[in-house]
C-alpha cells in the first residue's frame, strides 16, 4: 500500500515530441485514480512512466517513501494489467497467475493457495488448465486482473482494460472491478478514454490532454464544475452545449444574448465572477438535461424559456436526445428528455434553460477557463486574459483537488 | 570466319559422340558391364556399407549427427540471443549493426575459407570436433530469421513479464523463447540439413578419419581408378534417410521458414 507522487513529469521522445509537458500529480494511498483524456493526451505515457516501462525525461516519481526514476519494473511492486490482455498464450491460467509469484521464489503451496484464492474471486476456478486461447475476452480480462492480484502490490495499474471488450462485458468488469477495490482496499491508477468508465469507477480523476493535466477532482466535481471548456466537453454524453454570444447585466440581473437569437436571463448559483466578465465573444455552456421541453415537465425558477425548432432526434428507449435550433445560432444544442413526449423534426416547441448549473466560458477557444466557477478557483491572470488559452501545468492545475 | 574442316575418316556423328567416347574410355570395361548386366536389388550393399570394418559408415555417420546436433544447438542459442537483442532491445546503433550483420550473408562462403582455414589452423583446431563446429555455432541468416519472427510478437506479453519480476533473460527463455517455437523448429531443420549436408568445409578442415563426416566419406567409395557405385548408391540412401524423416516431419516449418526470412542462402 502506497501513494504514488509524480512531480514535474517530463516524457520527451527522440523525435522531439513531447507526449508529457512537466506534471504533478498526487495520488493518495487505497485511492482509484482514472487518468482520462482523448488519443494522444499523455495519459498511457504517464502509466508507463510510473510502471517503468518508459524512461522519464524530466521530473520524478515516488512510489510510497522511494524514487523509483531508475529503479527495473519488477522492482517497483506494482501490477499492470494491459489492454490487450497480455497473457502468456503457451501458459495455463494457472501459470500465468503463478508466474510472478514463481519468479520471486515463492513455495509452491503458498503459491497454490494464493491462485486459488484468486481464482475463487474471479470465478477462474473451472478455468485454471486451460490455456487463454480457450478463453472468452471477458475471461481472459479476468486472468489478467488475477495475475495483478495474487502478487499483493502497492499499486495496480490499468491499462485501458475494458476497451477490448463489448459494451455488455465493459459494464459486467466496471462492477467487478470496483468491487475488487473495495475488497483489496489498494492505489489503482486507472487509464482511459471512456468517461464513463471514469466517471463510474474512479474515486478522483484526472482529466489529460495535450501532455497536461487539465483538472483534477472527484467525478462529481469534474461534472459540475469543469475548470475549462475541454473539461466541460469532455465529461458528459451528450457533450456540454456551448451556446455563443454576449453577457451584459442589468442591475442584479444578468443577461445572455444568444448570436443569432433571443436573450435569457442567467440565474445561476455562482455568478460572483460574471460582474468581470461581461462582454461580447462569451460562451454558455450547458448541458443536455438542463434543456427541457416546457410544459413536459415542471419549470424551475431559474429557467429561461425559448422558441426552439427541431432538427434531429435520436431515441435512445427510455430517453431521447433532440438536436435543436434557436434562432440563428449557428450551432445545433441539444436537450436530453424522455422519449415518452411525441415530438417532430421541423416543429417549433418552446424549451427551458435551466442555467442553475450552466458555465460562462472565455471565448478563448477549447482551452478557455470558465468564469463562473464557485470556489474562484481561477488565478486573476486567466481571468484578465480572458481571450488566451488556459492550460496546465499551472500551480492551480493539481492544487483544485477536491477529491473525497 | 568460323571453319572447321573434318578430319579424314570421322563422320559428323563421331564427333558429337567423341567426348563421351573420350570420357568413358578408361572406364569402358565398368560402363560396358553396369550396361550389359541385369540390374537387381541388392541387399547386401546396405550390410556391407553399415557393418564391413573397412567402410566404417556408422563412425563417419556418428561424426555427422554430433556435429550437425551440436551446430543446431549451438546455432538456436547464439541466433536466439542475437535476434533477442536486435527486435526487443533498444541500444545505441542496433539497426546499424543489425544491418552490417546481415551484410555477411553477402560475402560468398569461398572467399571467407581461406581465412577461416588459417584462423582454425592457429587455434590448432584442424581435424578437430571444434573446427567443424564452432565456425557453423551462429548464422546472420539464422539470426535475422528469429528476428522478423520475434517482430511479429505482441510487446505487451514482454512488458507484463518484466513487470511479474523477470529480468531480460528470464523474458528471452521464458517467453520470447517458447513463443519463438515455429520459428526455431524452422531454423534447427535448416540448420541440420545444411550441417548433415556439409561437404567443402569438412574435406579441407577435417580430412582425418577419426572426424570425418558422411559426405566426404562417401568420396571414398571413388577411387582414382574406379568407383563402387553400388556402395556408394546404398551409402547415399543412408545419408539421405534423416534427412527424408525430417522433412516428412516438419515439411510444415520448412514452408513456414521459406515464408519467414525467404530461401535460405
Amino acid at each position: 500500500m502506497a501513494d504514488i507522487r509524480i512531480s514535474k513529469l517530463v516524457k520527451l521522445y527522440d523525435n522531439g515530441y513531447t507526449a508529457v509537458k512537466g506534471i504533478d500529480l498526487h495520488i493518495r494511498d487505497h485511492e482509484f485514480m482514472v487518468l482520462v483524456g482523448p488519443s494522444g493526451c499523455g495519459k498511457t505515457t504517464t502509466l508507463r512512466m510510473i510502471a517503468g516501462l518508459e524512461d522519464i525525461s524530466g521530473g520524478e516519481i515516488a512510489i510510497g517513501d522511494r524514487v523509483v526514476n531508475s529503479v527495473e519494473p519488477k522492482d517497483r511492486d506494482i501490477a499492470m494489467v494491459f489492454q490487450n490482455y497480455a497473457l502468456y498464450p503457451h501458459m495455463t491460467v494457472y501459470e500465468n497467475m503463478a508466474y510472478g509469484l514463481k519468479l520471486r521464489k515463492m513455495p509452491k503451496p503458498e503459491i497454490d493457495a494464493k491462485v486459488a484464492e484468486a481464482a475463487r474471486m474471479l470465478s477462474l476456478e473451472s478455468q485454471l488448465a486451460k490455456l487463454p486461447k480457450a478463453l472468452s475476452g471477458g475471461q481472459r480480462q479476468r486472468v489478467a486482473l488475477g495475475r495483478a492480484v495474487v502478487r499483493q502490490p502497492k499499486a495496480f495499474l490499468f491499462d485501458e482494460p475494458l476497451s477490448n471488450l463489448d459494451a455488455k462485458l465493459r459494464g459486467e468488469m466496471r462492477f467487478e472491478l470496483k468491487t475488487l477495490q473495495n475488497r483489496l482496499k489498494t492505489t489503482m491508477v486507472y487509464v482511459t478514454h471512456d468517461q464513463i468508465e471514469a466517471m463510474t469507477l474512479g474515486d478522483r480523476i484526472t482529466v489529460m490532454s495535450v501532455g497536461e493535466i487539465q483538472q483534477v477532482a472527484s467525478p462529481t466535481v469534474v461534472y459540475d464544475h469543469p475548470f475549462n471548456r475541454f473539461v466541460a466537453s469532455f465529461i458528459g454524453t451528450p457533450v456540454m452545449n456551448f451556446i455563443t454570444g454576449a453577457l451584459s447585466r442589468d442591475e442584479d440581473l444578468f443577461r445572455f444574448a444568444i448570436d443569432g437569437g433571443a436573450t435569457i436571463g442567467l440565474h445561476m448559483h455562482h455568478r460572483q465572477r460574471l460582474a468581470a466578465t461581461l462582454g461580447e465573444g462569451r460562451v454558455l455552456g450547458i448541458r443536455p438535461e438542463n434543456l427541457s421541453h416546457a410544459g413536459h415537465v415542471a419549470t424551475a425558477a431559474s429557467a429561461t424559456r425559448v422558441d426552439a425548432k427541431v432538427d434531429v432526434i435520436e431515441n435512445m428507449g427510455d430517453h431521447q436526445y433532440v438536436y435543436l435550433r434557436i434562432g440563428g445560432h449557428p450551432d445545433p444544442v441539444v436537450m436530453k428528455c424522455s422519449s415518452h413526449h411525441r415530438r417532430e423534426p421541423g416543429e417549433t416547441i418552446p424549451v427551458n434553460l435551466d442555467t442553475s448549473f450552466a458555465h460562462v466560458f472565455a471565448d478563448g477557444g477549447e482551452y478557455a477557463p470558465t468564469l463562473t466557477d464557485p470556489a474562484g478557483r481561477i488565478p486573476a491572470s486567466a481571468v484578465g486574459a480572458l481571450t488566451a488559452p488556459c492550460r496546465s501545468p499551472e500551480p492551480w492545475s493539481t492544487s483544485v483537488n477536491t477529491g473525497r | 570466319m568460323f571453319s572447321f574442316d573434318m578430319p579424314e575418316g570421322l563422320t559428323f556423328d563421331d564427333v558429337l559422340l567423341l567426348p563421351a567416347e573420350a570420357d568413358f574410355l578408361p572406364h569402358e570395361a565398368d560402363v560396358s558391364a553396369a550396361l550389359t548386366r541385369q540390374i537387381r536389388l541388392m541387399w547386401s550393399n546396405y550390410e556391407t556399407v553399415l557393418t564391413d570394418p573397412n567402410v566404417k559408415m556408422t563412425l563417419f555417420a556418428w561424426n555427422s549427427l554430433f556435429i550437425a546436433v551440436c551446430v543446431v544447438a549451438l546455432q538456436v542459442l547464439t541466433c536466439s540471443l542475437a535476434a533477442f537483442a536486435f527486435s526487443r532491445i533498444e541500444w545505441p546503433g542496433r539497426d546499424t549493426i543489425f544491418l552490417l550483420y546481415l551484410g555477411t550473408l553477402m560475402v560468398p562462403g569461398a572467399v571467407t575459407m581461406i581465412p577461416n582455414y588459417l584462423l582454425l589452423q592457429q587455434f590448432g583446431w584442424l581435424n578437430s570436433f571444434f573446427g567443424l563446429i564452432i565456425p557453423a555455432a551462429a548464422s546472420a541468416y539464422g539470426t535475422f530469421m528469429l528476428r522478423q519472427y520475434m517482430l511479429t510478437l505482441p510487446k505487451g506479453l514482454e512488458e507484463a513479464a518484466r513487470i511479474d519480476g523477470a529480468g531480460l533473460l528470464r523474458v528471452w527463455w521464458d517467453i520470447v523463447l517458447p513463443l519463438c517455437k515455429p520459428a526455431i523448429i524452422t531454423l534447427a531443420i535448416f540448420t541440420f540439413s545444411s550441417a548433415w549436408g556439409a561437404f567443402t568445409w569438412p574435406l579441407i578442415i577435417a580430412p582425418d578419419e577419426s572426424v570425418r563426416v558422411l559426405p566426404v566419406a562417401l568420396k571414398n567409395f571413388s577411387g582414382s581408378q574406379s568407383t563402387a557405385y553400388t556402395l556408394l548408391m546404398a551409402a547415399s540412401l543412408i545419408m539421405m534417410l534423416p534427412m527424408l524423416i525430417l522433412f516428412i516431419f516438419g515439411q510444415k516449418y520448412f514452408v513456414k521458414g521459406i515464408q519467414l526470412g525467404g530461401v535460405k542462402g
